[in-house]
């Protein structure tokens, strides 16, 4: 299964954000989704991904920090967030939620914000 | 380190959230006994909760939970962590790495590089009742002043609740 467009805007405005998002994007263009979960709130998304490129420098992508980004969507009051886990130097799980708010339908409409 | 109750006020001060700083009695300040003695349930008071990986690298997170759930330490911390032992830290640690007592640690006043982690069952609520950076202070806030601070990140999962 592939990456939904969602997706792929929020790995990139993180990457954008970090000084290894080369490798975030070079991950990102070659993992697959391996199972994605929708909650009221959310989704959330594995991927599945081969581990033979580069992986992310623990030193300067430390595993407490995850990375993560916002979006607006006009059906929400608030800001989306999302969260990405990383695992042994690896994009791993992306963690979407609207919080208090029903998690909009048509994802089109997010702003991922810069 | 500045006056952790007089950083919570700064950092207040700069978000476009309402807020209320309440006095508190520092032998009231343990959330069970606050939340019975001042009349807010349980589910609506938050704990910072600093954690720590005992093994690799120096790592340290807080983690910010309501006050009817358990932080998943075994699990969701450690593996998020990448540690194959994790623990809270003392008071003594606490204490050193934030300047705050156990029972006045909030999540407004951390040091600027520790990472935050937040329960996402915290961000449904209407308010919540964190600490005020000393043990005789509250702070009543909505949980939206999380997505104001730096290296927050909202987790699914992150504590369970206790009746669970």
């Amino acid at each position: 299964m592939r990456l939904s467009t969602l997706e792929k805007q929020v790995l990139s405005g993180i990457a954008d954000a970090h000084a290894q998002g080369g490798i975030v994007l070079a991950q990102m263009a070659r993992a697959e989704v391996d199972q994605r979960e929708y909650s009221t709130h959310g989704f959330r998304t594995f991927f599945r991904i081969d581990a033979v490129g580069r992986h992310l420098d623990r030193a300067l992508w430390k595993t407490e920090h995850m990375p993560t980004a916002h979006a607006r969507h006009p059906a929400l009051r608030g800001r989306a967030s999302f969260t990405l886990v990383i695992a042994d130097g690896f994009i791993c799980c992306l963690e979407a939620s609207s919080h208090r708010e029903r998690w909009p339908t048509d994802e089109a409409r997010f702003v991922i914000e810069k | 380190m500045p006056d952790p109750a007089q950083r919570v006020k700064a950092v207040l001060s700069q978000l476009p959230i309402d807020s209320e700083t309440i006095p508190c009695d520092p032998e009231k300040a343990d959330t069970a006994i606050f939340c019975e003695h001042y009349g807010y349930a349980l589910e609506d008071s938050a704990n910072t909760i600093l954690v720590a990986a005992k093994t690799g690298e120096k790592r340290i997170v807080a983690c910010v939970v309501l006050a009817d759930s358990r932080l998943d330490v075994n699990h969701v911390v450690r593996k998020r962590l990448e540690s194959r032992r994790v623990s809270f830290a003392s008071s003594e640690q606490t204490q050193e790495l934030t300047g705050m007592d156990i029972g006045g640690v909030t999540p407004l006043a951390l040091p600027q590089d520790m990472a935050l982690w937040v329960d996402a069952r915290v961000m449904t609520r209407e308010r919540i009742v964190l600490g005020g950076g000393s043990r005789d202070t509250k702070v009543v806030v909505s949980p939206a002043v999380f997505e104001h601070l730096e290296n927050v990140a909202v987790i699914e999962g992150l504590a369970k609740p206790i009746d669970a």
